[in-house]
């Protein structure tokens, strides 16, 4: 699966562009819409949806995992890519009392969309509560905020890149993602999660920073960071920040 | 919006073909829906490799028949309208109060594929409303489009060049790219790839096709109408006998 959202919308942090950068692997980069092509092309029984001056999302059932099936879903404006299973997916359903034909893939859709109207708790407190092998890419075009999250274990992989057009490109499969971005791609953090309004953070450790680890290639040449938890620093931020009715909850996610 | 589907999964009636339509006046399937895209503010895209595509917008949409889309396991809708009746319906296939018209039409479409309680004349004369929706369901390739008996909401068809179907609420789009080869879809009426055009209102009546042409005397794509002279003797047994291997699926 892919997902490519434009710096619109998303803003990856810095350390994930390579400062090398030579001129062969800049002419080697390619833009947003041209990585939707070329996987529209190669893969086969391919879905994509282009998202207005956005970005898109591409999937297929082709070659899945037979334990971690893709699945994808649109459901008032939110557009959701998942891949994997919850263990605890009836205790969920439950919990947000859906019914029993309601799937994984629907199920995040319905838990964001009640982080995002009613807030009750934070979002990694959300993330936290789901059991299993997970990721998923997440777009609301209600509000145009990008959500997406990894398990803990990071069984599933998971990688994230820049585009040559500074776009944020999401994939599980490393090949697309090195022909198209060059150097500036990494695996993406497990047990994190990355939102438009919050940018990159830790579920399992809400309350540290993550740190930039330097990682670099055969040759040398240094690569799109990865990112760990810093169990040493602290983030300074309160976890529930006093905000008066007027406030708009759906910045918090 | 609009949708797009190849020949392979949906055969339009040949009398919506327009005998007197240039070449150059129309364009491949996937090219209307790249001009669709480029042209429409906001317009949300969706490709499938080897069927086709489908787009739409929330741009410009009447306060009173807004435009929405949804997918789940692999139905993908789009819905313009609203239905008088949604609760009662909600209550009949036994889902919850935030389930929206256009999750309806999935849940009554995967209900009539899995299990065929009734026949999908039936599912369709029970929505009532002004109301047009496409679904396309990639686990069986097949398309079901459907619009309301009054034809308030405008709906439209037509053919492209490679032979693909187009399906647009907006008639220009269809006159750009299909040329003369476009009609309005007919009122009361349902169309799928495994049943072919099929009145829901008059389900024992076939369907004619009536000529359309314009000022200058050239004839366009057929207008379909129920013709109540005649009946369909294939469906005087409404409900046919099928052993229980029999694919149940293949009478949507």
């Amino acid at each position: 699966m892919l997902a490519i959202f434009g710096s619109a919308v998303a803003n990856a942090p810095q350390e994930l562009s390579s400062p090398c950068s030579t001129k062969e692997i800049e002419e080697s980069r390619k833009s947003g819409g041209e990585i939707l092509d070329t996987f529209m092309k190669e893969t086969h029984n391919a879905i994509q949806v282009t998202l207005c001056d956005v970005g898109g999302m591409a999937y297929t059932h082709h070659k899945q995992a037979l334990l971690t099936p893709r699945s994808f879903a649109v459901i008032d404006g939110v557009f959701c890519m998942f891949q994997g299973t919850l263990e605890n997916l009836t205790a969920l359903r439950q919990e947000y009392g859906l019914t029993k034909n309601v799937n994984e893939v629907m199920l995040i859709i319905q838990a964001y969309k009640t982080l995002r109207d009613r807030g009750p708790f934070p979002a990694d407190r959300v993330l936290a509560s789901l059991n299993g092998r997970f990721i998923f890419v997440l777009y609301d075009t209600n509000c145009r905020t990008v959500f997406v999250a990894q398990d803990c274990e990071g069984k599933i992989p998971l990688y994230w890149g820049l585009t040559r057009d500074d776009s944020l490109a999401f994939s599980d499969a490393p090949e697309i993602l090195k022909a198209s971005c060059g150097k500036s791609f990494a695996p993406f953090p497990a047990g994190c999660y990355f939102s438009s309004n919050m940018g990159l953070k830790s579920y399992e450790h809400p309350l540290q920073k993550l740190k930039p680890v330097p990682r670099v290639d055969s040759h040398g040449q240094a690569l799109g960071a990865a990112f760990k938890v810093d169990m040493a620093q602290r983030s300074q931020e309160p976890m529930m920040p006093r905000v008066g009715s007027e406030a708009n909850w759906a910045q918090s996610i | 919006m609009l949708a797009v589907f190849h020949g392979n999964v949906a055969n339009a009636p040949q009398e919506l073909c327009s005998p007197s339509s240039r070449p150059d006046e129309r364009k491949p399937g996937l090219q209307i829906l790249e001009t669709f895209t480029a042209q429409t503010p906001g317009a949300v895209r969706l490709l499938i490799r080897d069927v086709g595509g489908m787009a739409y917008t929330h741009h410009k949409e009447a306060l009173l028949r807004p435009r929405s889309f949804a997918s789940v396991d692999g139905i993908f809708c789009m819905f313009q309208g609203n239905l008088e009746n949604l609760a009662t319906l909600r209550q009949e296939y036994g889902l919850g109060k935030s389930i929206t018209e256009v999750m309806l039409i999935i849940e009554a479409y995967r209900t009539l594929r899995d299990r065929g309680p009734f026949p999908p004349d039936k599912v369709v004369a029970d929505l009532d409303g002004q109301f047009t929706f496409i679904l396309y369901d990639s686990t069986n390739k097949n398309i079901f489009v459907a619009l309301d008996g009054e034809g308030k909401v405008p709906f439209y068809w037509g053919t492209a060049a490679d032979g693909c179907v187009a399906f647009s609420d907006i008639p220009e789009v269809l006159e750009s790219g299909c040329g003369k080869s476009f009609a309005p879809f007919p009122t009361g009426c349902y169309f799928s790839s495994h049943m072919g055009l099929q009145s829901y209102e008059h389900p024992l009546q076939p369907l004619k096709p009536i000529l359309r042409v314009d000022s200058q005397g050239q004839r366009l794509g057929a207008e379909f109408e129920v013709d109540m002279g005649k009946k369909d003797l294939k469906k005087q047994e409404s409900m046919h006998r099928v052993g229980s291997e029999a694919n149940w699926a293949e009478s949507i």
